[in-house]
Parts: C-alpha cells; structure tokens; sequence
C-alpha cells in the first residue's frame, strides 16, 4: 500500500496545530480553588532571608495538626520536626508551621497558586517568623522555603530568590551563620 | 517469492519536498503563535464581561483606609483604556465580587483573592486586604496591593518587573507601581 504523501503532511500539520493548541490551554484543577497572594515582603538574597525572618531551620515536615477556615480563607498547620535550628532560639524539636491552604467547605483544597501546600516526608529549609510561642509561618510564602534532599538546596520554582543561593546545604549553612555573626554577605 | 519495493526517484523526491516545506511553515506558525511576545499571564478564569464589574464592600478591620484602598483600585483599573469598569452599585441584587479584609499575624501576604470556579467562567470573587500589614503602609501602597488583587480577580496572574501584578509589594513599592501599568493593562485587553 503506497501512503500519498500530501495525507502525510496534512496529518502533521493538524498534529502540530492540535498539540500547540492544547500546550496553551490552562489544565483543569477541578479539586483545587486556587487562591492567589500578594506577599508583603521581596527578599531576592540570603541576607535579606536572614534579616527578615526569627528563625532558619532544617528538617521534615510531619503531619498535619488541624486545618481551620476563616472568613472563607483556609489554613493549615503542619508539625515540622527540626534537625538542624540554624538561626533563631530553639524552641523545640517540633514546631508548628502555619500556611495559608487547605480543605474548603465546598470539598476542594484551597491554595495559593504559588506557594503550594507541603507534603508531609519533605525535606525543606525554611525562614520563619514566629507569630506565637512554637509558631511559625515562612517568610515570603514561597521564597523562604527550599527543598533539600540528598544535601544540596534548591529553591522553589515560584521563589524570587535570584541572588545566587548556594546549592550545597553545608554552604548554604555557613552563609547564614556568617551573615548571623555580620562576617557574610 | 518475489519482493517488490517502491523506491522514491528523483521526481518522487519532489513531489515529497512541497508537503514537507508546507509542513515545516505550518510547524513555524504554529509554533510563534504558542509563544506569545505580551508577558502578561492568566490565571485561567475570566468573567463573562468586567465592564461593568459589579463590587460591593465588607470592611472589619481597616476601616476608611481599606475602603478607600479598594474604592480607589477600582477607579484606577476603570480609568485604564482596557474594557473595565468596576463599580458598586446600590441595586441590581447582590454584586459578585466582594471586597473585604481580614487582620492576620499568621500569614506573610498584605493581599488575597480567590474566585469560582477556579477555570472557565468566573461567577463570584472575594478579595481581602491583610490589614496586620496595611495598617502600616502609605495610602499608595493599599492601594497597590488592591489593584493587584482585583487584577487577579479580573484574571491575571502574578508577572515579573515593575508592572501591578508583579507578586510582592516590596517590589511595587521599589519601583514606585501602584497602578496598572500597560503590560497589566494589555493582558485584560487580550482577556476581554
């Protein structure tokens, strides 16, 4: 059997324009409603990290607490198990995190678009600021938080951290410290 | 047995090149038509119209300040040449965006919004104002986080540089955008 070859090309082209024109469209969330933040604070460096946040730690998120909804807006804390306080006072080995997200009346999850909910077993770097005793909620939604597996760091895709964050933990750790002590930069 | 194999000759060879370039233009096309210049982004849901768009107020906490936060990002993102007009009007049932605020320590956003459904066509829209954090801004900067939150709820997406929906407010107030500026402008444009 002989294929013409002008069937081979319109076939490629209505391919080409169908795959082009499902790469522009939105894919469908029907779980989720998705909130979407301003955030009060930019901190485009590890400096700026260091200064406006109570605390840098390193550790595991465990499980969640409670989820609450307020005025239509959800949240939910998460216990975090801290390996290593890297800056800040010690306030014990398990801390509450805070976020904004979480289930709705409706039966959906809410979240901000760009600040994802964590998952408990993940391994993150986080700057806090400690809004009670043992609480916290991370500075700049998704820029003061970082995955760390396997001891490299590496910052979320939505962070506006562009001022070259060190990839290596170890690394990561002494320029906080240094920037701590007024020795970093 | 006997195997017979069509081989392409010179001439078949032609008549194989015309589809092939008509392919590549096609391919060409279609590719520069899915990688728009504009860098605006959408969130994924839209109203059927936002002229009008019809707002009412719920103010807790910021009182005067919150209120005029919002009265004035609506008047802004009216006066823009893109097809908007935010109001808030006293008849006409219930309007389906509400504009309110909330005091919250626990949070790190000064603004918040969300909308449903979450893709297609919006039919109802919140937005909030972090009064813990704009209690303590300039008139301006509200304001600001205002626009951003309506510019949300009208459809865009957070958007790099110095433009409204830009995702923080340190970074509005650096460069001084506390209004749509014409890349915000142009994406409820090509929305609406």
């Amino acid at each position: 059997m002989r294929i013409r070859p002008e069937l081979v090309a319109l076939t490629g082209v209505v391919s080409v324009l169908l795959l082009t024109s499902c790469a522009s469209t939105t894919s469908a969330t029907p779980a989720t409603t998705n909130l979407h933040a301003s955030w009060a604070g930019a901190y485009p460096s590890v400096r700026e990290m260091v200064k406006n946040s109570d605390a840098m730690v390193i550790g595991t998120v465990g499980e969640v607490e409670h989820t609450t909804v307020d005025q239509g807006i959800p949240y939910t804390d998460y216990d975090f198990e801290v390996k290593n306080w890297v800056k800040g006072t010690p306030s014990g080995d398990t801390i509450t995190v805070h976020q904004t997200g979480g289930p709705l009346p409706d039966g959906t999850i809410g979240v901000i678009e760009d600040d994802p909910l964590l998952v408990p077993g993940e391994h993150l770097v986080l700057f806090l600021n400690e809004y009670a005793p043992g609480k916290y909620f991370i500075a700049g939604g998704p820029t003061g938080r970082m995955q760390e597996e396997d001891g490299q760091v590496g910052a979320m895709p939505e962070s506006i951290a562009t001022d070259g964050l060190p990839a290596d933990t170890d690394a990561f750790v002494k320029r906080v410290k240094a920037i701590e002590s007024g020795s970093g930069k | 047995m006997k195997f017979h194999h069509d081989v392409a000759g010179p001439s078949e060879s032609r008549r194989l090149l015309v589809p092939l370039l008509a392919f590549l233009a096609a391919l060409f096309i279609a590719l520069s038509a899915a990688a728009p210049a504009q860098a605006y982004n959408f969130t994924g849901a839209k109203w059927t119209t936002v002229n009008p768009l019809r707002t009412r107020l719920s103010i807790t906490y910021g009182g005067t300040n919150s209120a005029n936060a919002w009265i004035n990002a609506s008047s802004d993102w009216t006066a823009t040449s893109a097809p908007v007009s935010i109001t808030r009007p006293t008849t006409g049932g219930t309007p389906p965006v509400t504009l309110s605020d909330q005091k919250n320590s626990s949070v790190s956003w000064d603004g918040l919004s969300n909308w449903y459904p979450g893709s297609g066509t919006t039919t109802n829209a919140t937005g909030w104002l972090n009064v813990y954090y704009t209690a303590g801004y300039s008139a301006s900067t509200r304001k600001g986080v205002a626009g951003h939150e309506l510019g949300h709820i009208m459809g865009l997406a957070h958007n790099s540089g110095c433009v409204l929906m830009v995702s923080t407010t340190s970074t509005r107030n650096s460069c001084a955008v506390y209004i749509p500026k014409a890349d915000d402008i142009a994406g409820i444009d090509a929305l609406y």
